[in-house]
């Protein structure tokens, strides 16, 4: 159990990785109709798997956190990407995760959260 | 009501949710198309509907009440086996931009090429670069200007020798300065970086009078080609016309088959606003409302015995109603 966070610069979310072992990050626009559809299936998901310190999703607002979103060369909305101690990292094969896809986003948030709650020894 | 996960790869709202700027829907000087949507379905839910994130995956029409089975969320290969009925059904799955199928398209989709230039068109790696719109309707029009905000230059590609877009927006195309157009021509392929989730850079081009072929840069393409209509699910069970758009009685939304309604673009190739979408799905309530009560066995009406014409005994004669009939 833990919130999404909202990291609002490239600082805030250095200071998440300094803090947690895995994030997920969602990176999402207002206006990305997408976006909007998997907002409620990923918030599920933070709430089924994060773990405090251990586990954290985020959610990158790419229009107001531009140096976010240039430093990750995001290209399209949305885009997931996993880190492990800042670095990006692959999950089931996908260094990244392109377009509300439910099945891939699932599987990697399960896989993330398994490695999590053993990490933090629940 | 169903407004699918993805349907088609068109988040639900559908066609709005890509759109800008909507200037002329009464009652808004200027509305975002992704704000308009969500507030109709606020208010949609505040009427009662139940809204379902489900995708329809199949439907039966033959007999009724009708049924039709769904697809899991964010699964449209899988078909729950759960039968669902429905005695009436207004279909509005509205219609999808066209793709063209180049080569390239594929692995530079969402690397440089793209259906929305509003969409799209804003994205860091798009501003001041060379980009290419296809198409010569309005809608490239309106994706041109737009892109021409950010980019460096927007190069329009037009199949045929002119534009079919309106003869305020030709001019507002031709005299842009960021704006290149070139008649009588295709894109052949779409060329980039080939490591993997590589960007798009250039576009090879193809001049339909002489044939000849060119590569120039492009670090964007932009379709503006026509839609399609999203009418696969009714398929030999509907009418449609040769370019697959329900065909519906004008005026009253009704389709080939009774108590099957249509609304928007999904029978409407002409207009497609928001407005005359909005405008069919009144119709198609009101009329499926109507529907639904005339096969209440239940609602009887005192009249009703009494408003049968008689059937002519013989040709020529003019049959006669005891009463008014009820509209």
């Amino acid at each position: 159990m833990a919130d999404i966070k909202h990291p609002s610069s490239l600082s805030d979310l250095q200071a998440l990785f300094a803090s947690t072992t895995y994030v997920a990050v969602d990176f999402y626009a207002d206006w990305c109709g997408p976006c909007k559809q998997i907002a409620p299936y990923y918030a599920n998901l933070a709430k089924q798997h994060g773990v405090d310190g251990t586990l954290a999703f985020a959610k990158v607002n790419v229009d107001n956190a531009q140096d976010i979103a240039a430093a990750y060369r995001v290209q399209a909305m949305p885009t997931f990407m996993f880190f492990k101690e800042g670095k990006q990292v692959a999950v089931n094969g996908n260094k990244m995760i392109q377009g509300a896809d439910v099945k891939s986003l699932g599987a990697a948030a399960e896989k993330l959260g398994g490695l999590a709650k053993k990490k933090a020894g629940l | 009501m169903y407004e699918g996960f993805l349907a088609l790869g068109i988040a639900a709202g559908g066609q709005l949710t890509t759109t800008d700027e909507v200037e002329n829907f009464p009652g808004f000087k200027m509305i975002q198309g992704g704000k308009l949507m969500d507030q109709m379905r606020e208010q949609s839910e505040a009427c009662g509907t139940e809204i379902i994130s489900q995708t329809v995956a199949k439907v039966d029409l033959k007999a009724k009440p009708f049924k039709y089975w769904l697809h899991p969320m964010g699964d449209d290969e899988t078909i729950e086996e759960e039968e669902h009925t429905a005695d009436a059904l207004i279909i509005a799955t509205g219609a999808k931009a066209r793709r063209l199928d180049l080569p390239g398209e594929d692995k530079f989709w969402g690397n440089g090429v793209s259906a929305c230039a509003v969409c799209d068109g804003s994205l860091p790696m798009f501003r001041e670069q060379p980009l290419v719109v296809i198409g010569g309707g309005d809608s490239a029009v309106e994706e041109a200007l737009y892109l021409t905000k950010k980019a460096k230059k927007v190069t329009v590609l037009v199949r045929r020798d002119k534009l079919r877009a309106s003869r305020t927006n030709a001019r507002r195309l031709t005299t842009h300065p960021k704006i290149d157009i070139r008649y009588n021509t295709s894109a052949v392929e779409i060329k980039g970086e080939e490591k993997k989730n590589g960007l798009m850079t250039q576009l090879v081009i193809k001049n339909n009078v002489t044939k000849e072929e060119q590569t120039i840069e492009a670090k964007g393409l932009f379709y503006a080609v026509g839609h399609d209509p999203a009418t696969a699910l009714f398929k030999d069970q509907l009418e449609m016309d040769e370019d697959g758009y329900l065909i519906t009685d004008p005026g009253r939304c009704t389709t080939s088959i009774e108590g099957v309604f249509a609304a928007g673009d999904v029978q409407d190739k002409r207009y497609r606003q928001a407005i005359t979408s909005a405008g069919s799905g009144c119709i198609a309530a009101l009329e499926a409302e109507k529907w639904l009560a005339d096969q209440d066995d239940s609602i009887t009406n005192e009249l009703e015995v009494e408003n049968q014409a008689e059937k002519s005994q013989t040709n020529g004669v003019v049959p006669e109603y005891r009463s008014n009939p009820l509209l």
